[in-house]
């Protein structure tokens, strides 16, 4: 009863709709991490994730066979991210993301939350792509070439991508430790 | 450097109250290069008047006796009121110098006469509102942040604002040349006679557009062009171009 | 590739066996490489072990009514065939009607070619009144054109690029957002990202480059989400253009 994603989202696409539920399982904790990393809004990263997955049923008939699938859930993710964001747009230049992240309430700082806030505090800097680039080379272990799938552009882009993401994250987050 | 012009600006010894400034002028534009709060009337009269109600701070208009503040253009207060004020061939041409000189709410009031059209820029946040009222001559207005009022105008104008708000209230819609209205995140809200006559343009990519006239709309080969995003049609059978563009909020355009 | 850009595609695992063997041997070696990398090693943890947070339950339950909705939903469209059919017949009617129209047009065309000299003329003459309102509303004569129009297009850009009022400018700009699958019009639409200095400017020139995905805009728009005398809402723009284009 072990299939890969790319099995479940064919059987979907086929009709087995029940498949996209197992997909959810698998998928749902990590696209409510990845949108609040960016957004640090509890409800609004539900709703996107919610989004995704409508998107998904919606548009399961267009999933082409052999497709990485999550490539192809991730590239929903921004898309669906990016569809906000331009509605939202009229509020941004207000809209601090360090600020914000002030206001997550310290619940108990031990000291690994202050390492996590720090480290929270350094990827806040980071400019959105570079956040989600960072999410899916680390957290989804996506090699290069899907990422490149996600964002539609050659391998060798992202690669230059990772690398000044990485030196930037790197160099923010040793000035906050000497800051401190 | 520009600090310090402005400090001086602000250090200018005034009298206490409202203070009024005359120019005679007639046609051309007033152009208003970055005047704070400008609320602009048009009247029968011969001349420009510039009033401020001026905020006066005693300690630092002791060490600027005898001085005058001046801007980075080398542009000086000739008005007595924080102003600048040259002609500038057919024109009239304001630049404010440094900080405003008046009272926060007031801002400037300047009648104008009938004769002249108006000109504003606004670059800075430093301006909350700018109001034009009955003036029937060309209007331009450019701004980044400053939410424009328009009051018994007819057109032709040309309004644009990154971060403000249009409202606009016509008295009536003149034939000559066109009429821009058009914000990126704000709103945009017009009031025009129910008889106008006017070729329609309304677009907002991100927003709604709603409106109580019965809009023709344009139609190629036949086909009917519908969106709710971009409607483009004729009202009371067509006449001027009347555009009204925002890039993310509502677009009202009401019958008055 | 450099020393850094080396650590990173190690750690990252984008390494082939060979590349690694080397690049461990190298280490021995060079002890600066080395603390680089516990640098980068430091920094990779980090980010590894940062805390997972998780979504209230309500998410799995709206998911799973809206999944039991469209199971309901695909179950009843079986019986759908028969308007499909209606539709395709619709669509055939429909051709032939847009071919009636199209090939009166063709009868019409060279009495148009009379009436668009005569709208060029116009277009040119305004273009040079005193007045804003009065350029604008020429620029707006370039909307009754069905077709891009050498000239039309040349006065366009010209007034994009030299008009000394933003307002026209912008009016020029929007105006030549319909003609922007053209290669000229992209170019000197591209030029004015370089050059143009009104926010409202930039912001059409951003979204028309973007939407119609213009390659050539990437790097001006890169500039500008750097450039230091840059309105923040004009390098969050830019920014999403370039997100838009897909080439990040």
């Amino acid at each position: 009863m072990n299939y890969t994603d790319e099995e479940l989202m064919q059987r979907a696409k086929a009709g087995e709709l029940k498949c996209i539920s197992t997909l959810f399982d698998r998928y749902h904790v990590r696209l409510y991490n990845y949108f609040f990393q960016q957004t640090r809004d509890k409800g609004q990263s539900e709703d996107l994730t919610q989004n995704v997955f409508e998107r998904i049923i919606k548009y399961r008939k267009k999933y082409r066979e052999k497709k990485n699938f999550t490539s192809w859930i991730y590239a929903i993710a921004r898309n669906v991210h990016m569809d906000l964001y331009r509605k939202k747009r009229f509020d941004l230049p207000g809209n601090d993301k360090v600020q914000r992240l002030a206001e997550v309430p310290n619940e108990d700082e031990t000291i690994e939350s202050l390492h996590d806030n720090r480290l929270k505090l350094a990827m806040a800097q980071l400019r959105q792509d570079e956040q989600q680039i960072l999410w899916m080379t680390r957290f989804e272990k996506m090699k290069y070439a899907e990422v490149a799938e996600v964002f539609e552009c050659s391998e060798g882009a992202i690669k230059a991508k990772v690398h000044r993401t990485m030196k930037n994250l790197k160099e923010v987050f040793f000035k906050i430790i000497v800051d401190e | 450097m520009k600090y310090l012009l402005t400090t001086i600006g602000m250090c200018i010894a005034l009298a206490i109250g409202a203070q009024d400034y005359n120019v005679a002028h007639n046609g051309g534009k007033l152009i208003l290069e970055g005047v704070d709060n400008a609320k602009i009337t048009s009247y029968d009269g011969s001349e420009v008047v510039f009033s401020a109600k001026i905020e006066r701070d005693e300690k630092k208009s002791e060490r600027a006796k005898g001085l005058k503040p001046i801007n980075s253009l080398g542009l000086d207060d000739n008005s007595g009121i924080g102003l600048s004020v040259k002609k500038d061939g057919d024109n009239l041409k304001v630049t404010q110098i440094g900080e405003c000189m008046c009272d926060d709410d007031e801002g400037y009031t300047i009648k104008l006469p009938k004769s002249m059209g108006v000109d504003y820029s606004h670059s800075t946040y430093d301006s909350d509102r700018l109001m034009i009222e009955g003036v029937t001559k060309e209007i331009v207005v450019s701004t980044n942040y400053t939410n424009v009022k328009l009051k018994d105008v007819t057109g032709p104008m040309s309004v644009k604002t990154v971060y403000g708000d249009i409202e606009a209230t016509f008295s009536s819609v003149e034939q000559n040349s066109s009429v821009s209205l058009n914000s990126v995140y704000g709103f945009v809200d017009a009031a025009i006679p129910a008889a106008s006559k006017a070729k329609l343009s309304l677009k907002t990519p991100y927003g709604q557009i709603y409106t109580d006239f019965d809009i023709d709309v344009a139609s190629t080969n036949g086909m009917r062009e519908l969106s709710d995003k971009k409607i483009s049609g004729t009202i009371n059978s067509g006449g001027v171009d009347f555009m009204i563009k925002s890039g993310y909020e509502n677009i009202y355009l009401r019958k008055k | 590739m450099n020393k850094e850009e080396k650590i990173i595609d190690y750690l990252q695992g984008e390494m082939t066996y060979e590349e690694r063997s080397k690049f461990e041997r190298s280490l021995t070696s060079d002890p600066v490489l080395k603390a680089e990398l516990e640098e980068y090693r430091l920094l990779f943890d980090e980010i590894d072990q940062m805390e997972i947070s998780r979504p209230s339950l309500t998410l799995k339950s709206n998911f799973d009514y809206m999944l039991e909705s469209e199971m309901i939903r695909q179950d009843s469209k079986s019986n759908v065939m028969t308007l499909k059919t209606w539709r395709s017949a619709a669509a055939v009617a429909a051709i032939l009607v847009i071919g009636f129209l199209v090939g009166q047009n063709w009868t019409q065309k060279s009495v148009i070619n009379q009436q668009s000299q005569a709208l060029v003329a116009d277009m040119k003459r305004n273009m040079k009144s005193e007045s804003v309102t009065g350029r604008i509303e020429a620029v707006q004569v370039s909307q009754q054109f069905a077709k891009p129009e050498n000239e039309v297009l040349n006065t366009l850009i010209e007034t994009l690029k030299n008009d000394s009022s933003p307002n026209v400018r912008l009016a020029a700009a929007e105006a030549l957002d319909r003609y922007a699958a053209e290669e000229k019009v992209r170019t000197a639409l591209v030029r004015q990202l370089s050059t143009e200095k009104d926010p409202f400017v930039l912001i059409a020139l951003i979204n028309t480059l973007s939407e119609q995905k213009v390659e050539k805009a990437i790097d001006p728009l890169q500039e500008l989400t750097t450039a230091e005398d840059v309105a923040k809402f004009i390098k969050d723009e830019a920014h999403l253009g370039l997100i838009k284009i897909e080439k990040i």
